[in-house]
């Protein structure tokens, strides 16, 4: 029976659709209460039907003929009083009249239909009017003293006795009538008791069953239909009052790390279930001051009431990891989870329920991003956030102003210090937050879909430069830009290529930038992506060459010009050791894939010298070759480090 | 002077005719009329005829037939004796003896006659007069015809008024 009427939400159970058998079971109370109500209200009209029927037994048949043998009896007293000189003629005839006036009310068709199964009767009341008709005369003209009184009661006397036998009769019958009436009364008295009481009994059962279906969608309505956790909803009924009464508390959001990945991966059901599991044992985990809640869908918030101090919220913290780290199997796949936490604590971080679950989003963004187990809300995030709110602002009016400078570092062939190209660095002054960095620069752009902007006012001020850099007659002179994710799609090439011939520039004069993690996202489309590119003539270099994780199958394919080592790769390798052993191996890797390498960061002689040694030709970067030259530097600097072709 | 002596013969003659006419209703209660109080009042038919008739067309157990009545409005009859009171119940008596208690703000909205004419003859004591208190018993509602028919007490004669102050 708990299977039919659970008095929970079973997760993953009916969607919130009504049983069957409970839908049978409120038709058949609904039926029930049906019949009964019927029943009753049939009972009922019967009663009444009764009752009528008492009526007009009462006052019709049996009334008359009383009525009729009383006054009949007191005419005939009144003859005898006038005879004796007690009453006068007007007496007499007073009595005379009502004895008349009883007999058509006898007489009518009404009567003489219920008196179809008594001719005797009807007989009977035929004579009797006649024969009271008949004395009219004698009635006026009846004197004290006359003789004539004894016609008058001879004609009606012998009508006395069959009237009070038909009387009686009558009063016997109506007797017979009442018991069996009464008989009848106390039946249909009974049935309608029996059909009222199961009417109640269904209507208690049937409000009953509506009051657990009530019941049943508002406990739905508080909780999230997937894993059953209290919703946002019941999250703010609890939090309220807590707020209300000022009662410090921690909030811990948290999510599943790689969660979207797994949506992606392995579909909705087992990231579904993958869900549950992961909510489940959180909730088997809390301790009796916790309350658990899913206010958006994969965020689980824990709400610790009365925490207060790190201490115990890394206690906690700790203990919900460990509640995670048994593996889970899910449709044959195996799952280890690893949470994400965001802590904000009442009432030191915010003052309001809105407040604490942005804040604790905020931290969880921040783990997300910096790859962190957990964070703890500061106030300085919310600098953080607000300083780049304030740059997202700033930045379009900068791109239209001068607040932005450009900056190039010459990349140099070596061994031979030939210079090859020119990689584009931008420069923000900004006037409140002084200069702003290439790398906070390109964190806002992508984060306020400001990066193709970015890139094409570059691409612009690059375009408009080149032509004045290039020494006539000299080997081409390329300028290396970093491409945005966001940019990087296909027909990419349409938007670059007009810009170029814009400025009456090749496709060779541009080289981009691709990081190696957005080629590793989709290897299909990216693929599609660099061959469109290729085809239009313009190079590619892969960035963080080693530090990502490339699918080295697909990295030979990739149509790129160079690999691009990150600046940790070239530094510390001065002497012999674990830095250098990992230089040489991505020069090994390089040779393997025939690609010629960019090592960045290059800021050491000595440092030139380790590459040197490596026996490969290469682009090098970095203060040992050539520092940070603004546009108005780099003519000059070009004529001095260009050997003519 | 003409007019005058015709007004005053048929005064005369109206006296006389009341001086010898029997009564046919006597009134009991709290009776208010013409600023004096009495406790009964003897009514004749032509006494009766004198005050606001009504009309009423019916069928009910005793004809056949729908009947065309006639009679004093009872309602305007209470309102003019009974005015400074609130009339509670009415008990009528039958010449016979018949007696019934009536509870008056449930009869009253019928708008009850005291009947005298029925299909245009003047009712007697041989045909349930000389006066029947009717109803339109057809427009009575079915539930309450039951009770209904035993406040047409027939054969009239006295009514005696229980009231309360308003």
């Amino acid at each position: 029976m708990k299977r039919l009427f659970p008095s929970y939400l079973r997760t993953g159970g009916q969607y919130g659709r009504m049983h069957p058998f409970k839908l049978v079971i409120g038709g058949l109370l609904l039926l029930g209460m049906s019949i009964f109500g019927s029943g009753a209200i049939h009972t009922l009209m019967n009663i009444r039907q009764h009752n009528t029927l008492l009526e007009q037994r009462t006052y019709e048949t049996p009334w008359s003929f009383m009525q009729l043998r009383q006054e009949m009896g007191r005419f005939l007293d009144a003859v005898q009083l006038l005879h004796a000189g007690a009453i006068g003629q007007d007496d007499l005839a007073l009595r005379y009249d009502i004895l008349w006036s009883r007999l058509p009310v006898l007489l009518n068709s009404e009567f003489r239909d219920t008196l179809n199964d008594r001719p005797d009767l009807w007989l009977l009341i035929r004579q009797i009017d006649t024969r009271v008709r008949g004395l009219e005369q004698r009635v006026a003209e009846l004197q004290p003293g006359s003789p004539d009184y004894r016609f008058i009661l001879a004609e009606l006397t012998p009508y006395l006795e069959p009237l009070s036998r038909t009387v009686t009769a009558a009063m016997h019958g109506n007797a017979r009538f009442y018991a069996q009436y009464d008989q009848a009364y106390r039946q249909l008295g009974k049935r309608l008791s029996t059909q009222i009481v199961c009417l109640f009994i269904t209507l208690v059962l049937l409000l009953l069953l509506l009051f657990r279906e009530l019941r049943r969608y508002w406990i739905q309505q508080l909780r999230d239909p997937l894993t059953g956790l209290p919703n946002r909803f019941a999250l703010q009924r609890r939090m309220a009052p807590m707020i209300e009464q000022k009662v410090p508390f921690s909030v811990t959001v948290l999510e599943l790390k790689d969660f979207t990945e797994h949506h992606h991966r392995f579909g909705f059901e087992v990231a579904d279930r993958l869900l549950q599991a992961f909510s489940q044992r959180l909730l088997h985990s809390l301790q009796s001051h916790e309350f658990i809640a899913l206010p958006w869908q994969e965020g689980v918030v824990v709400v610790a009431r009365g925490v207060v101090s790190l201490e115990e919220v890394r206690a906690q913290l700790s203990r919900f990891r460990q509640a995670l780290t048994d593996k889970v199997s899910i449709n044959t796949h195996d799952f280890y989870m690893t949470p994400i936490m965001g802590v904000v604590l009442y009432p030191a971080d915010a003052d309001n329920l809105v407040d604490l679950l942005a804040r604790g989003e905020l931290a969880l963004e921040l783990c997300k991003r910096e790859r962190l187990p957990y964070v703890f809300f500061d106030p300085s995030l919310l600098k953080e956030m607000s300083r780049r709110q304030q740059l997202a602002r700033d930045l379009p009016a900068a791109l239209d102003g001068s607040g932005l400078s450009l900056q190039l570092r010459p990349l140099i062939e070596w061994p031979g210090d030939h210079c090859c190209g020119l990689q584009a660095l931008l420069n923000w002054h900004h006037p409140g937050f002084g200069i702003i960095s290439m790398a906070e620069l390109i964190r806002v752009t992508e984060q306020y879909q400001l990066s193709e902007r970015l890139f094409m006012w570059l691409l612009q001020q690059i375009c408009r430069q080149l032509p004045a850099w290039k020494i006539p007659g000299g080997p081409s002179l390329f300028v290396s830009l970093a491409l945005p994710p966001a940019m990087f799609r296909t027909g990419l090439e349409q938007v670059i290529v007009p810009v170029l011939q814009q400025y009456g520039l090749s496709a060779e004069a541009l080289v981009l930038d691709i990081n190696e993690n957005a080629v590793t996202q989709d290897t299909r489309e990216a693929l599609a992506v660099m061959k469109g590119l290729r085809a239009a003539g313009i190079r590619m270099a892969l960035t963080e060459f080693g530090s990502g994780c490339s699918a080295w199958g697909t990295l030979s394919q990739l149509p790129i010009s160079w690999l691009k080592l990150d600046a940790t790769f070239c530094s510390g390798i001065e002497r012999k050791g674990e830095p250098r052993r990992q230089l040489e191996t991505l020069f090994a890797l390089a040779r393997l894939l025939q690609q010629p390498l960019i090592c960045c960061g290059v800021e050491h002689p000595a440092e030139l010298g380790v590459l040197e040694e490596m026996g490969q030709t290469l682009l090098v970067q970095g203060d040992a070759v050539g520092e940070a030259l603004s546009a108005v530097e780099v003519g000059d600097w070009l004529k001095q480090h260009r050997r003519p072709s | 002077m003409k007019l005058m002596g015709r007004i005053l013969m048929l005064l005369l003659l109206s006296w006389q005719a009341q001086a010898t006419e029997p009564v046919v209703l006597t009134l009991f209660g709290d009776i208010q009329l013409d600023e004096r109080q009495y406790d009964r009042l003897d009514f004749t038919l032509s006494e009766l005829q004198a005050m606001p008739q009504a009309d009423i067309t019916t069928a009910h157990p005793w004809v056949t037939e729908p009947h065309h009545y006639r009679g004093v409005d009872l309602n305007r009859l209470m309102a003019r004796l009974f005015g400074h009171r609130r009339v509670v119940t009415l008990y009528l008596e039958a010449l016979n003896g018949f007696s019934v208690a009536i509870d008056w703000p449930q009869l009253s909205p019928f708008a009850p006659i005291l009947a005298w004419q029925d299909d245009g003859q003047t009712m007697n004591r041989r045909n349930k007069g000389p006066l029947w208190l009717m109803l339109p018993f057809d427009r009575v509602p079915r539930v309450q015809q039951a009770d209904f028919l035993h406040f047409m007490a027939w054969q009239l004669r006295v009514i005696r008024v229980l009231s309360e102050p308003e």
